[in-house]
């Protein structure tokens, strides 16, 4: 359903993606994992519109998306969530669900889906009123992701969701994340955590300096000689 | 090409700046002329400090009406001779703005520019209501100017311009010398692109950015003296914000960061401005108001098409 | 003795309403755009003239003088993002080049001042009161004008505080001030937001010199000390914070109340420089500490 086809992207002057390419099929779980500076957040920050790509193309199900803003392509039905989170700290955990529903149409719709998301996750439906910087790390991840589920995307981007974890939120991380997939929501999934993202992925794309690396599944990566000395080795050590 | 224009263009102009009293000898022209050199003093200042160093000052209405006061009050009260008031006004808004550079050293952008703005406010409150030193609202009058000069009109005024021309002339060529020749200029620069790059460089940054504080007031109170003397009148509108902004305009005008481009920038817009009085007196500042948005936005590099902006 | 206190309490209640009225939208502005606008003071005197033209010229009642003198500021505001803050934007990119800003808004506050000079002259003009009559208290006596502004005044913060509490839009504004990218993958409109907000501070601006206008009477310059009391005030409260905003001008308020049992009036002006200075000097971050972003 999403589409990256020959992109070369980064920040003002300075080229991070040199050439890539991958898609995520319906329904799928993608994992992005390379060496740090490999490229992965600026890939998923142009495909979902942060950053306008020098050239090549993004396109959902065959929509091209260059040129939209993130606040368009949310509405398109494609979920983000930033590394660490990008939560509203300040502001209330039901402010932040509310936030989430913000693209849909009335206020009226958006409440409904706030309160399908405390009956999925109970645990906020007690913390409402609490401030979500307040709420362990853990928590907050979820909390993230739950946001960004406001809206019934169709496809998720999600920016190292393990990132500076203790292993047993980790865990509850990924669970939340099984159970979406189970319920038909395809994501693209940025990881250095490599064990974790190989464990639920269909399909792994590996990004060095700027370039796609490998493509293939789980199993074939492992018995990747090449592949598993140069970037396994690494992020298990 | 950009520097080719200013091979042939700056000599140019400094010519034509020194024979204006000879081509066109007459005193209409020569006051506007006097007071646009006065101006480019004062740009030029406020670009050492804000343009070249990137700490933006909203005060120097401020420091140019300390300077202006400064002159007036002691060549009346205290019978100060001129040239001694000159450099007496010099050193006034070098104290004033050294005062102010203090705080400079720790607050950045946004705060930098309020707390000078409110420096220059307090100077415009003091002249306004100072009745016994200042002369309140009505200002400062009756005081000698430059002494020895010839005392038929034209000559006189010839006389006067070529004195003003001569300080503004010699304190740019200073100012630019220690932008461009000196290790203090390297330094001037470090600080605006990065400061805390610049730190950790090794650069001592609170020391030069005070310097810079300490020069360009000097020079604005400099600036500030010369009008005094010239004009010959000095009222708490010196020091209003107008001012400043007219100052800020000319700069923005001519090109940030360095030191010439905003001296020919007030020289146009001041040419400019005087130019659209003859229209109606308010269009002036309109000019001045449109010229800063649509040169900070679309022009940045100003007509002097110099480095970065600040 | 206890009279006059009271007296100089009511005054510096009044004065004060009128104060956050204009510095909450100052403070607002800044803490979702970064930007300070120096063009604040421009817009309390377009709401004045907007009054003006309403109330005297055309004859409407008060009340709509007011409320189109407020609709008026807004409308005018909504250009100024769009305009000129966005293009500014664009050419600087990532780049953090706060300064500009504040050359860019002195532009437009010298710009709107002189243009009105221009279109409507220097007099002052005369708006007739909205209330008339004076409320006794026994001890002192308040105009219902100078209590129509702070009731009023009152009304519209408590509305902007609701709004930014309960509202949808009013969670945006405060998203976008606290993370600008994470606001946008809620599907939040940043450059909407911005204008909206800033047409919403330069509103409520409006609607305050439109209110003032028949104690103040109307004048090109009549903003622009405002401006730089605001200044004051929002470091005082803390940069970008709402609540430290309104308590500050209170307290601005009324120390420039009380200051003339002290020190001669014309000197009544500098208190709020002062404090500026001095809170710049040992508490840049505002008496409730944190404030917003720098």
């Amino acid at each position: 359903m999403l589409r990256v086809a020959d992109v070369r992207s980064g920040y003002g002057k300075l080229e991070i993606l040199q050439s890539v390419s991958l898609a995520v099929g319906e329904g799928e779980i993608v994992g992005l994992i390379g060496p740090n500076g490999a490229g992965k957040s600026t890939l998923l920050k142009t495909a979902f519109g942060y950053l306008a790509p020098f050239a090549g193309e993004v396109a959902l199900e065959g929509r091209p998306l260059v040129g939209l803003r993130p606040d368009q392509v949310v509405r398109l039905g494609v979920g983000y969530v930033a590394q660490a989170g990008g939560l509203f700290a300040d502001m209330t955990v039901h402010e932040n669900l509310v936030l989430g529903g913000y693209a849909l149409r009335s206020s009226r719709e958006a409440r409904a889906a706030v309160d399908e998301l405390y009956a999925r996750f109970p645990l906020f439906a007690a913390r409402r009123r609490q401030p979500a910087g307040s709420l362990s790390g853990g928590e907050q991840r979820i909390l993230a992701v739950a946001r960004a589920l406001a809206v019934r995307p169709r496809l998720l981007l999600l920016d190292e969701p393990s990132a500076a974890l203790a292993p047993r939120f980790i865990a509850d991380v990924y669970d939340t994340i099984r159970a979406l997939n189970g319920g038909g929501i395809a994501m693209l999934i940025v990881e250095q955590n490599v064990e974790a993202i190989l464990a639920v992925a269909h399909r792994v794309f590996v990004l060095d300096l700027g370039r796609n690396a490998f493509d293939g599944t789980p199993a074939e990566l492992r018995a990747s000689d090449r592949i598993r000395r140069l970037y396994l080795g690494e992020d298990e050590g | 090409m950009i520097a080719r224009v200013r091979v042939i263009a700056v000599p140019a102009a400094l010519v034509v700046a020194a024979l204006l009293p000879a081509l066109i000898p007459h005193p209409f022209v020569l006051t506007l002329a006097t007071q646009a050199m006065v101006w480019a003093l004062l740009a030029a200042s406020w670009d050492l400090l804000s343009g070249y160093t990137g700490q933006v000052s909203f005060g120097h209405a401020g420091f140019f009406a300390l300077g202006a006061y400064a002159a007036a009050t002691a060549t009346k009260h205290a019978d100060l001779s001129p040239w001694l008031g000159l450099v007496f006004a010099a050193l006034v808004a070098a104290l004033v703005g050294g005062l102010a550079g203090f705080p400079a050293l720790r607050l950045r952008g946004h705060y930098l520019a309020l707390v000078t703005l409110g420096l220059a406010e307090i100077v415009r409150l003091v002249a306004q209501n100072w009745l016994e030193l200042t002369g309140g609202p009505f200002g400062i009058h009756d005081y000698r100017t430059f002494p020895g000069l010839p005392a038929a009109p034209l000559a006189h005024r010839q006389a006067r311009y070529v004195i003003v021309v001569a300080i503004v002339a010699a304190s740019v060529v200073a100012m630019r010398a220690l932008c461009e020749r000196t290790p203090a200029g390297k330094a001037f620069r470090a600080i605006r692109e990065d400061e805390v790059l610049a730190e950790m460089l090794g650069i001592r940054t609170t020391v030069y950015k005070l310097l810079a504080f300490v020069v360009s007031s000097a020079f604005a109170g400099l600036a500030g003296a010369l009008y005094a003397y010239d004009v010959q009148l000095v009222s708490p509108s010196v020091a209003s914000a107008a001012t400043t902004s007219f100052v800020i305009g000319m700069a923005v005008f001519g090109g940030l960061g360095t030191v010439w481009g905003p001296v020919l920038g007030a020289l146009l817009l001041f040419g400019l401005s005087e130019g659209l009085r003859f229209i109606g007196v308010v269009y002036n500042l309109i000019a001045v108001g449109l010229v800063i948005m649509i040169f900070v936005v679309f022009v940045p590099r100003g007509l002097a098409g110099g480095r970065r902006t600040a | 003795m206890l009279e006059s206190l009271a007296e100089f309490a009511i005054q510096g209640i009044v004065l004060g309403g009128l104060y956050a009225l204009f510095a909450v939208g100052l403070t607002l502005i800044f803490g979702v755009l970064d930007v300070i606008n120096v063009a604040h003071g421009e817009f309390f005197a377009i709401g004045g003239y907007l009054a003006f033209a309403a109330i005297v010229v055309l004859h409407w009642p008060g009340a709509a003088g007011v409320a189109g003198a407020a609709v008026g500021t807004f409308l005018l505001g909504l250009g100024v993002y769009p305009l000129l803050l966005a293009p500014l934007k664009r050419r600087l990119g990532a780049r953090p080049r706060g300064p500009l800003y504040l050359v860019l808004t002195l532009g437009l506050s010298t710009f709107l001042q002189s243009s009105l000079l221009a279109a409507a002259g220097g007099d002052y003009l005369r708006v007739p009161p909205y209330a008339g009559g004076v409320l006794d208290l026994s001890f002192t006596a308040v105009s219902h004008q100078r209590l129509l502004v702070l009731v009023v005044s009152i009304v519209l913060l408590g509305g902007l505080f609701l709004f930014l509490r309960f509202h949808r839009e009013g969670l945006a504004v405060r998203a976008v001030a606290q993370n600008p990218d994470a606001a946008q993958a809620m599907g939040i409109n940043l450059p909407r937001v911005f204008a909206l907000t800033l047409a919403l501070g330069v509103g409520l601006a409006g609607a305050g010199g439109a209110l003032m206008a028949p104690l103040f009477n109307v004048y090109p310059t009549v903003g622009f000390p405002l401006t730089i009391k605001a200044f004051a005030i929002t470091i005082l409260g803390g940069m970008g914070n709402l609540a430290g905003a309104l308590v500050a001008s209170f307290l601005i308020s009324l120390a420039e109340a009380f200051s003339v049992m002290l020190i001669p009036s014309e000197w009544q002006n500098a208190i709020a420089f002062a404090v500026m200075i001095v809170m710049l000097l040992l508490r840049p971050s505002g008496l409730l500490g944190g404030g917003g972003r720098r």
